[in-house]
């Protein structure tokens, strides 16, 4: 029988390969106990003075009593145990005049604090876990392209008037804006227009010449940044909208290129939810003046004083973008339609010097059908020159700031309409029920097996036994901790299905000891080909089920994704565990023995 | 056990087996055309209201109470489980809005009514989900095809990508035949199977190319095949034994909501055994596989080595 090596460096693990593997153990478990503890519904009070006597009576009145209050420096915290109570709660508290945004819907989790000052975390739980409701939203793409070319029209149609040309005739049709000139001898000055407004040789146009006519299509690409921009403004007004409704923990995502998804956790009624996303927003342009009637609070909560009528509202904003200047620092440039422009010169034109503030206004449906509108000073700049129709403010911090402003200015432009294409909403009762079905599942899965190994393998079942609960602790861990991983109930089910990979890695191991055993190999001997020679095996059948669960992830989404990440993350844990793990408890106990035959 | 499959030989079983394979495909080709696929709300779009309603009364008795609340056409349907129905809507306007319409059933039964989960899907949505779904099954079956093209000769190739697709026709028409809703869950289900059956008949197909090239008793392919099979055998069985029972878990314990899910699965990996041993192999020895085919290969390595 050949020897590769002699005996003694058989089965032998480096001090450093132990250390290493108890540290990923340790470290995922460790990051997977909060999840066992769970998380119970909660409210938190965001205003002064907070769970007063008055509140504790209001409440009690309704025979809501919180299980667990907990006050910290922003916050009071009252913990209940069922998701109805804390909504009833919050109800009740809002029809007796405390404002939405102060009531947010939270969990807190039962785990003792020292655990969350480590910052280990639940699990997040999906909604069919927890309960609430998920909206797919999808941007009109048309009316933002329309609305772009619209604008278009009213700017070229002011400056060929200005360079005089006359007798063209504009027209949008379909995605394309169309300009019949006079005659073909004398398209130079129009061409010339058309490259000042940057219609002509520019990334965002195509133009084609047809004789007299001249067609300009907006380019693919710059479809593609409007289309863009109109998602990810509307998802920054959701977000913040959502947020002044208590809702603290909502998801907003986009899907794909046109839609959003929202999710509402433990929102069983999403009528409030749906109508905030109908509500609009505006911008208008003030002058500051020190003795100005109009007074409104800024960001830092100072008073700004400005003239009561809007020097330009922000309907004639088509388009904001932060950017740098030529010195590098951070500024927005603002693009205002023909009679916006118009107004800008005649102010600027006067007022150099002078600060000019942009104030923010939104409309909300509220409760009872009414429109509430609240308004704020998001920027105050100081007017450098005389502006057109495109100008800049600068003077801001950072470039994040700049990225928000341009993002709130566009916000205030016409906001591209939202439609609802998908709603699902799962009541707490059957959240609660998934829950039960999908651990019973699991744990009588996970028992099944460990009987099994244990009987068909004995000494080494029990090894694999111990793998396998450390295999459920570290994916369990690894989902904690991966940012955006969510359990959703095909997520349990993937669990379930990497319980019988473990097994299956740990099988095939086994039955490769007990093929060289059988020819008369020693244990030692068994063991070292049996690791050896499953290693390329278990990789290749963990491979084909990795490639499916990469195009799930890929091109599902939601609930289908949960299930193709626990897959994934399965996968490499039941490696790990099945095959490091295992043979980092077998080699010290039957690594060095050269006895034959033993029963495995 | 194993003795007794040493005895006999194991080709006329396989070609028995591909006999019944057909059978069962055309079956589910059958039911497919015949019953079609009972499509869920994720593809179709519309409403669907779960409801708790606590009565002894039957379908017919509580439709009558609501015939004029939802226009006689729509009818409350009884979903298995005593207390809880369903009530399927097609797509409706914006201003739909569920708690109202349960609010009035309420009001028109007398008793209570929970709803304890909402659906809605625009037609849209379920179009483009439809198709999500489909493309991700495609570029499944592609990506299996090109790592099988690496991996192997072209019949084998073809053989284990046959029983593959075999496995998954066979899943859905369990499906179709039994009228259970093919939805996402499916879908995840299926693209499961998928990867199981592949892992599958790779085992024997490995195995079996081991053989071929080391064959140094000359044995012809029908010999190999079924050595290749008796070898791993045991390990086939038990990793369909772990895949089956931690399935079958799913079945039994996980709910409504897993239910298509788990199913689809049990039929898949049940079927993604057998059919390993009966189309792959089969399949590849109908396409003219023989020791050869790994035998060339060999040799003009070396002819290359010795230049």
């Amino acid at each position: 029988m050949k020897r590769s090596r002699p005996l003694s460096s058989l089965n032998r693990m480096s001090k450093w390969q132990y250390a290493i593997l108890l540290l990923i153990v340790f470290t995922f478990s460790f990051y997977s106990l909060p999840s066992f503890f769970g998380e119970r519904p909660a409210l938190g009070l965001h205003y002064p003075n907070a769970w007063s006597q008055h509140d504790q009576l209001l409440l009690k009145q309704h025979e809501i009593t919180p299980d667990l209050v907990e006050t910290t420096a922003d916050k009071t915290l009252l913990v209940f145990h069922s998701q109805s109570v804390q909504q009833k709660a919050k109800q009740v508290l809002e029809l007796n005049g405390y404002h939405s945004a102060d009531l947010t819907l939270e969990y807190h989790a039962n785990s003792p604090k020292w655990m969350q000052t480590l910052g280990a975390e639940p699990i997040r739980l999906g909604l069919d876990l927890r309960g609430g409701s998920q909206l797919l939203l999808r941007v009109d793409a048309q009316y933002i392209l329309q609305s772009h070319l619209s604008s278009q029209v009213e700017n070229l149609r002011e400056a060929l008037k200005m360079a005089g040309l006359r007798g063209g005739q504009i027209s949008v049709q379909k995605e394309t804006l169309r300009v019949t000139m006079p005659s073909e001898e004398s398209a130079t000055p129009w061409l010339k227009v058309f490259r000042e407004q940057g219609l002509a040789k520019s990334d965002q146009w195509q133009m084609h010449l047809d004789g007299n006519l001249a067609i300009f299509a907006i380019s693919e690409t710059e479809k593609m940044i409007l289309v863009n921009n109109g998602v990810t403004q509307n998802m920054a007004i959701l977000k913040k909208r959502l947020e002044e409704l208590g809702i603290v923990e909502a998801v907003v995502q986009r899907q794909g290129t046109e839609a959003i998804r929202i999710e509402l956790p433990g929102v069983h009624n999403p009528k409030q939810a749906k109508d905030v996303i109908g509500a609009t927003a505006t911008l208008a342009f003030h002058a500051v003046k020190s003795s100005g009637p109009y007074q409104l609070a800024d960001k830092h909560k100072n008073i700004v004083s400005m003239a009561r009528q809007p020097v330009l509202t922000g309907q004639h904003i088509t388009d904001a973008r932060a950017n740098s200047d030529e010195f590098g620092r951070p500024q927005v440039s603002i693009l205002l339609d023909r009679i916006g422009g118009q107004k800008m010169m005649q102010f600027s034109k006067t007022n150099i010097g002078q600060p000019m503030a942009t104030v923010f206004t939104e409309y909300k449906s509220m409760s009872d059908g009414t429109m509430h509108a609240s308004s704020e000073v998001i920027n105050v700049a100081t007017i450098q020159s005389t502006l057109g129709n495109q100008f800049r403010i600068s003077g801001i911090d950072n470039t994040a700031s700049a990225q928000e402003l341009a993002i709130l200015l566009r916000a205030g432009a016409l906001t591209a309409p939202l439609k609802i294409i998908e709603e699902r909403s799962i009541g707490p009762t059957l959240g609660q029920e998934n829950i039960q079905a999908g651990f019973t599942a699991l744990a009588f899965g996970m028992t099944g097996m460990m009987v099994f190994m244990v009987i068909w393998y004995r000494r080494f079942g029990w090894i694999s036994i111990v793998g396998l609960l450390a295999n459920l602790l570290m994916q369990v861990g690894l989902l904690a901790l991966l940012p955006g991983a969510v359990l959703t109930l095909p997520g349990i089910a993937g669990l379930v299905l990497t319980v019988g990979m473990a097994v299956d890695t740990n099988v095939l191991i086994f039955e490769r000891i007990k093929d060289r055993l059988r020819d008369g190999g020693s244990i030692a001997n068994a063991i070292d080909f049996g690791y050896r020679s499953a290693f390329v095996t278990i990789f290749d059948a963990n491979i084909t089920t990795l490639i499916s669960a990469v195009i799930l992830y890929g091109i599902g989404s939601g609930p289908l994704q949960g299930f193709a990440i626990t897959l994934i993350l399965g996968l490499l844990s039941s490696m790990v565990t099945g095959i490091w793990g295992t043979r980092a408890m077998i080699n010290p106990i039957w690594g060095q023995c050269s006895v034959k035959l033993l029963k495995v | 056990m194993m003795k007794l499959i040493n005895v006999f030989s194991l080709t006329p079983v396989r070609y028995l087996g591909l006999g019944l394979s057909i059978l069962l495909t055309t079956l589910s080709l059958l039911t497919l055309f015949v019953n079609g696929l009972h499509m869920g709300l994720d593809f179709t779009g519309g409403v669907l209201l779960d409801l708790k309603i606590q009565t002894i009364q039957n379908a017919s008795e509580l439709n009558a109470h609501v015939a004029d609340l939802l226009h006689g056409s729509l009818k409350l349907q009884y979903s298995g489980t005593p207390g809880e129905w369903a009530l399927k809507l097609p797509p409706q306007p914006d201003g739909f809005v569920a708690l109202s319409l349960v609010q009035q059933i309420n009001h028109a039964l007398g008793i209570p009514v929970e709803l304890i989960k909402t659906t809605i899907i625009g037609p849209q949505v379920g179009k483009d989900l439809f198709e999500q779904g489909m493309l991700a099954i495609l570029a499944a079956s592609i990506a299996i095809s090109i790592y099988l093209g690496f991996r192997f000769e072209w019949r084998q190739a073809v053989g284990v990508l046959l029983s593959v697709l075999h496995d998954a026709l066979i899943a859905i028409g369990l499906l179709s035949f039994l009228q259970i809703e093919f939805d996402l869950n499916v879908i995840a289900g299926l693209m499961a199977v998928i990867g199981y059956s592949l892992n599958d008949s790779i085992v024997i197909s490995d195995r079996l190319r081991e053989l071929l090239q080391s064959n140094r008793e000359q044995r012809d392919i029908y010999t190999c095949t079924n050595m290749a099979i008796k070898g791993t055998f045991s390990r086939t069985m038990i990793t369909s034994g772990t895949t089956l029972f931690t399935v079958s878990s799913l079945l039994l314990f996980g709910g409504d909501a897993l239910f298509s899910f788990a199913l689809t699965l049990f039929a898949g990996v049940l079927v993604g055994t057998v059919s390993s041993i009966t189309i792959a192999s089969t399949i590849q020895e109908l396409l003219g596989l023989t020791v050869s085919s790994y035998q060339k290969q060999k040799n003009t390595n070396l002819e290359l080595e010795s230049i």
